[in-house]
């Protein structure tokens, strides 16, 4: 289990599909084939990213009559912050050197007198 | 009669399948979901669903999701039973079909506007065998998939051609005394490929099959016919 929340891949796929199209409404089948997540796994996550308020739903009127409204999905703009943050976190980060080791050519450790 | 005696057996068969699924999916996916807006937002997406089985994957998924949300055990046994009878009738959907025949490409042992019992996976674990009737899916002229239903005649690695309007297989003259009095077949000689099979309708007059469309990849056979109703 991961040990920060919304760390999990899945949860990271869903962060990369909503963030493509930040200001966009997505459709829930359209996000479980972009992320290749079943329904079963998408929508808890979805639910859960709701109840914080880090996605904004809403139901949009069908495109047809007859058929049945579908419900939306975008970040909100904490949601877009939050999901940024967890997504560079996430990634590799290169080798670099760091302010708080020396730096390469220094006195070896312990030369000090 | 259609253009070409095209053995258009039953386009519905299969589409029919689907559509049985389909609106099981939505009555067992509109109960679980009752009242829970998530419940009612995956039942939702249904319509945008394409496929026998991603339909049932989908809806796999809702009633999971319907699971985790609820709360009580008497909503839990209202899952439980939907996912249930959802199963059973699906599951059925895909070990039998019933198809009509539409067309007269396998008169006379087909006769137009009968129903077909198919059986959709026992003959792939005894494969295909040498005068068994199949439904399968032939690529149409426009490009449009039909599904007809045939006889099996060549099985791979058989020498199929046609003398004096009798046809041979490797050699000896198939007796079809299934065949109208009088019926005589031309095709092209022909040795059937690997991983497919030749086939012909019994109506050789009229019957699109092998002699036209070339052979069947094995993976287009839908099911075995076992009863004509």
């Amino acid at each position: 289990m991961p040990r920060l929340p919304d760390t999990s891949p899945q949860t990271l796929k869903v962060f990369g599909a909503l963030l493509a199209e930040p200001a966009g409404w997505r459709y829930g089948y359209d996000l479980s084939r972009e992320t290749g997540l079943a329904s079963g796994t998408l929508y808890p996550i979805l639910i859960r990213l709701a109840e914080r308020d880090l996605v904004e739903t809403r139901w949009e009127p069908p495109a047809q009559p007859g058929r049945p409204p579908r419900h939306v999905y975008r970040l909100t703009a904490d949601g877009v912050a939050h999901a940024q943050e967890r997504l560079a976190a996430a990634k590799p980060s290169p080798v670099k050197p760091s302010a708080a080791r020396a730096p390469l050519g220094a006195e070896p450790m312990g030369a000090r007198s | 009669m259609s253009p070409a005696g095209a053995g258009r057996a039953d386009n519905g068969g299969s589409r029919a399948g689907n559509r049985l699924v389909k609106r099981v999916a939505r009555a067992v996916l509109t109960r679980a979901a009752g009242n829970s807006v998530w419940g009612q937002a995956i039942v939702a997406e249904l319509d945008e669903v394409r496929g026998t089985w991603a339909i049932v994957r989908w809806t796999a998924g809702g009633l999971r999701v319907g699971w985790q949300q609820s709360a009580s055990p008497a909503r839990r046994a209202v899952l439980a039973t939907a996912g249930a009878a959802a199963v059973m009738v699906l599951a059925s959907q895909f070990v039998v079909g019933v198809r009509y025949m539409a067309s007269g490409a396998m008169q006379p042992t087909v006769r137009v506007d009968s129903r077909l019992v198919i059986d959709r996976i026992g003959f792939k674990l005894t494969g295909p065998r040498h005068g068994e009737l199949f439904a399968l899916r032939l690529s149409g002229v426009d490009g449009k998939r039909i599904t007809t239903v045939s006889r099996l005649i060549g099985l791979p690695g058989d020498r199929i051609e046609c003398r004096d309007g009798a046809v041979h297989r490797n050699g000896a003259a198939l007796s079809e005394p299934y065949l109208l009095a009088g019926t005589k077949t031309d095709c092209e000689p022909h040795v059937v490929a690997s991983e497919t099979v030749y086939v012909l309708g019994d109506h050789r007059v009229t019957a699109v099959d092998s002699r036209s469309r070339g052979d069947i990849s094995i993976d287009d056979l839908v099911g075995r016919v076992v009863v004509i109703l």
